[in-house]
């Protein structure tokens, strides 16, 4: 754990993290960093679109559920986007189904990460989209 | 079908406040009556001071259940607490005669004349104000023991009824009576106090009933306060003063047949002319001093001379030294010869053991120290009393202050209250009394049962009545809880869940306690490693504060949406000022707010906004939904809360945020506890839709509702309550 975490550090990726959940988006952006990652953050969909067009992520952890524009609908905006091609995307959901998980891949993310997260399993996609990343549809 | 409500629910909370003042008046007039000296027999020959702690249990449980009904937070328990532990002790009183305060005097006549002692405070009173004082209590304490209140009125109602019919006909003519009677005010007092405690206990039990759920209770108190009057001023009245007629009229003709039991022997002795005794013959032994009286007086027996010769030294007592015949003298031989007329010897047991006798005696002459005696045994001449002592009368007969005759258990120094104390008219220097003190079976055969049957099946008709309404009501509530469920509008009707429902409140559930944890996660991560520049454990703590009351909150929500033991238990309606309620509410969320970038303004449009509500609830429900609107509005911008007079009858609360709107259909979705998430996939957010709903239902349980809507951009909740 501490030893991944330590390799994560050291090979630091860009993050955007969204989030209207405050206090899920900011700790989860702490611990990111602590991490060694370049995390940004963002609290709407919105919000998540004026980020973009100045941060290149290489991960967007994104909630599905989002006031305004839904995390699906922000995944297919950022699918368009050519410059965001081989951008690994996200999903982060509180609510476990098949069907939300297929409707995500759909909309463009390529894994859905429970609430709460699984860190190693975070760490390790992470670590893949450093050195191999892209989509994995 | 609202406003109907809301008049049931005003009227089952008058019930009690009713018997409340009649208890009162009960208890204070009974005080009043025994204080100003009407004796004992106003209601019977009761022990005064007993009935006083009688007046004052009615007065105590009238202020509580007055006060219980006004809302004066815990103080019926207090009282209650008094009543039950006044009740206690006056059973211990009768247990181990403690003297508590009460005139000894009346204690010791409890414990001679126990049938009339118990008859003023007989086990079932006890029993009752020890069921009455506990119900007070539960009722004051707690709001969930409501049931438990409502069933120990009921048995307190029951127990009423059961000295009120025991009292009547049935138990007269048994020994055991006095365990079961007791006076009829005392009855009707706990009948008043068991229906205001059910009553009590009803509507804490159902805030929300119906008018058929009042019309018993209201029906029951009516019946007696309208028998309770008439037995008062009317019945009991008339009873009262023809038993006061029958003892005047008994006791002059005891008087009478007394006078003449012993003003006949008398007179014959007296007629007996003094005859010296026949002359010693030398040298034979001195004949017995004792002579037989020739001729007869019907009831009068050993009728004797006897010759008192006096001694050496002059004294006529040395010389009655060995006489066994004059035991019965006993000193009093100066005193016979001061008075010189006849006196009284005291009782002496008959050969037989019954019975008492008489000893008249008098100086034969002036000169003399001859003596007349005459016996008169209570077997023949006070023969002819029982006849008239037997129907419910005890008397003592007294000469010279001393009791020489008693009937009963009737004590001369201390005489029952109702008594009649008149002197007879005698020859002779000696003073003679004569004390008449009525029983209880002198009241009971004199007593119409007609009163009391007709309360007693009154009631049993009234206690039916409510019995068959709150059966009918629960059927109603069964029928409109399925059909809701069938026209699916399952909204608070926690009951009708139906297994998808349930599928979709567990999801919407474990969605709002997984985004709490997955921050709580993320702190446990951070702070495992070293922290980050601009992170301090200050910050850290502050978030998991939040969780943690943002957990909290969740399942306050689960709590207040829960079938069984739900808010319905905890219900205390009373009036409140709504305005100054969502001002606190407001208030809290501003300075307790879970983010500082949204506020929360308050606009009242009437000053003085009353709704009778039960104040913890509805503060709950209103928090539940300024948090949801505060959770979902755009950083910097206000949620307005306003609250308006609406539209007379019901008071309007708005809240409304500039988050974004909602999608149609979604505002119904948005109130129901199974919204869930496989139903809402697309809707913006579904989190605290769960206090949400636990809002909605705590609002229905104020007569009330809420409804969302997203005219104009942002989401306004809106809230109708009804008005008192």
């Amino acid at each position: 754990m501490m030893l991944l975490a330590a390799a994560a550090r050291s090979v630091g990726c860009r993050l955007l993290v969204v989030d209207h959940h405050r206090d899920f988006a900011d700790s989860l952006a702490m611990m990111l960093r602590q991490r060694g990652h370049e995390v940004r953050v963002a609290y709407d969909g919105g919000e998540a679109l004026d980020v973009l067009a100045t941060f290149e992520p290489q991960v967007v952890l994104c909630e599905l559920r989002l006031p305004g524009m839904t995390g699906y609908e922000l995944a297919e905006a950022v699918r368009e986007d050519p410059t965001m091609s081989q951008a690994s995307l996200i999903a982060l959901s509180a609510h476990r189904s098949g069907k939300t998980e297929r409707h995500a891949r759909r909309a463009g993310f390529d894994r859905l990460l429970l609430k709460p997260l699984d860190v190693e399993e975070l760490d390790r996609l992470l670590e893949r989209s450093q050195f191999g990343g892209g989509s994995q549809t | 079908m609202l406003s109907e409500n809301a008049l049931s629910a005003r009227a089952v909370h008058l019930v009690p406040l009713v018997c409340a003042a009649l208890l009162t008046l009960l208890g204070v007039g009974t005080l009043v009556a025994w204080q100003l000296g009407s004796g004992g027999f106003l209601f019977a020959p009761s022990i005064p001071a007993i009935e006083g702690v009688v007046a004052a249990a009615f007065v105590l449980s009238g202020v509580a259940l007055l006060v219980l009904q006004l809302g004066w937070g815990r103080f019926p328990a207090v009282v209650g607490g008094c009543v039950a532990g006044l009740a206690l002790l006056v059973s211990l009183q009768q247990v181990l005669e403690l003297d508590l305060g009460v005139d000894a005097a009346v204690l010791e006549g409890l414990a001679s004349a126990r049938s009339v002692a118990w008859v003023s405070i007989d086990p079932t009173t006890l029993i009752a104000f020890v069921l009455a004082g506990t119900t007070l209590a539960l009722l004051g304490t707690n709001a969930r023991h409501a049931f438990a209140g409502t069933a120990l009125g009921a048995l307190v109602a029951t127990l009423g009824v059961v000295a009120l019919l025991e009292g009547s006909s049935a138990a007269r003519s048994f020994e055991w009576i006095g365990y079961f009677h007791t006076t009829t005010p005392t009855a009707v007092g706990l009948l008043v106090v068991g229906i205001g405690l059910a009553a009590a206990g009803l509507e804490r039990r159902e805030p929300g009933s119906e008018a058929v759920d009042w019309a018993a209770p209201v029906a029951v108190g009516v019946t007696v306060a309208l028998i309770g009057a008439i037995l008062w001023q009317g019945l009991r009245g008339h009873e009262l003063r023809q038993l006061q007629r029958i003892l005047d009229e008994r006791t002059q003709t005891i008087s009478v047949a007394v006078q003449n039991s012993l003003a006949g022997p008398m007179a014959y002795l007296d007629q007996f002319p003094y005859e010296p005794p026949p002359a010693a013959e030398p040298g034979r032994p001195s004949a017995s001093p004792v002579r037989q009286l020739g001729g007869h007086f019907p009831g009068l027996r050993a009728t004797t001379w006897i010759d008192l010769p006096r001694g050496a030294d002059g004294s006529p007592a040395q010389a009655l030294e060995g006489i066994s015949e004059l035991g019965f003298l006993e000193g009093r031989y100066e005193t016979l010869l001061e008075s010189g007329g006849p006196v009284l010897s005291g009782p002496i047991p008959l050969d037989g053991g019954t019975g008492f006798r008489i000893v008249l005696y008098r100086r034969a002459a002036e000169d003399s120290t001859a003596l007349i005696t005459g016996v008169i045994s209570g077997s023949s001449v006070f023969a002819s009393l029982p006849r008239f002592l037997g129907s419910g009368l005890d008397v003592v007969v007294l000469c010279n202050d001393e009791p020489v005759f008693r009937h009963g258990e009737i004590r001369a120094d201390r005489p029952l209250p109702g008594h009649r104390r008149l002197p007879l008219e005698l020859p002779g220097p000696a003073s003679w009394e004569m004390i008449v003190a009525p029983r209880i079976d002198l009241l009971d055969a004199n007593r119409s049962a007609l009163p009391e049957v007709v309360l007693g099946a009154s009631l049993v008709i009234a206690l039916l009545l409510t019995a068959l309404t709150r059966t009918a009501r629960v059927a109603r509530v069964r029928a409109r809880v399925l059909e809701e469920g069938q026209q699916g509008r399952g909204a608070a009707a926690a009951p009708t869940m139906q297994v998808a429902d349930f599928n979709r409140f567990v999801a919407t559930l474990g969605h709002e306690i997984r985004n709490p944890l997955a921050v709580i996660q993320n702190v446990v991560q951070v702070l495992e490693g070293d922290l980050p520049v601009g992170v301090d454990e200050e910050r850290l703590r502050a978030i998991l504060t939040r969780q943690v009351d943002q957990l909290a909150h969740v399942m306050d929500a689960v709590l207040d949406l829960q079938a069984e033991g739900g808010p319905e238990d905890l219900v205390e309606m009373r009036d409140l000022d709504l305005g100054s309620l969502i001002e606190e509410v407001v208030d809290a969320a501003n300075t307790r707010a879970a983010r500082e970038d949204v506020v929360a303004t308050l606009k009242i449009d009437e000053p003085r906004v009353i709704v009778k509500a039960d104040r913890e609830l509805l503060r709950r429900a209103f928090h539940n939904l300024l948090r949801f609107s505060l959770s979902r509005a755009p950083a910097g911008t206000s949620v307005r809360v306003a609250v308006e007079a609406g539209d007379g009858a019901r008071a309007t609360v708005r809240i409304g945020d500039r988050g974004s709107g909602l999608e149609p259909g979604d505002a119904e979705r948005l109130l129901s506890p199974f919204s869930g998430l496989e139903r809402s996939v697309g809707s913006r957010t579904a989190e605290g839709t769960l206090a949400l709903a636990a809002a909605g239902r705590l609002i229905e349980l104020h007569g009330g509702e809420v409804s969302a809507s997203s005219e104009g951009g942002g989401l306004e909740l809106r809230v109708l309550l009804p008005r008192t």
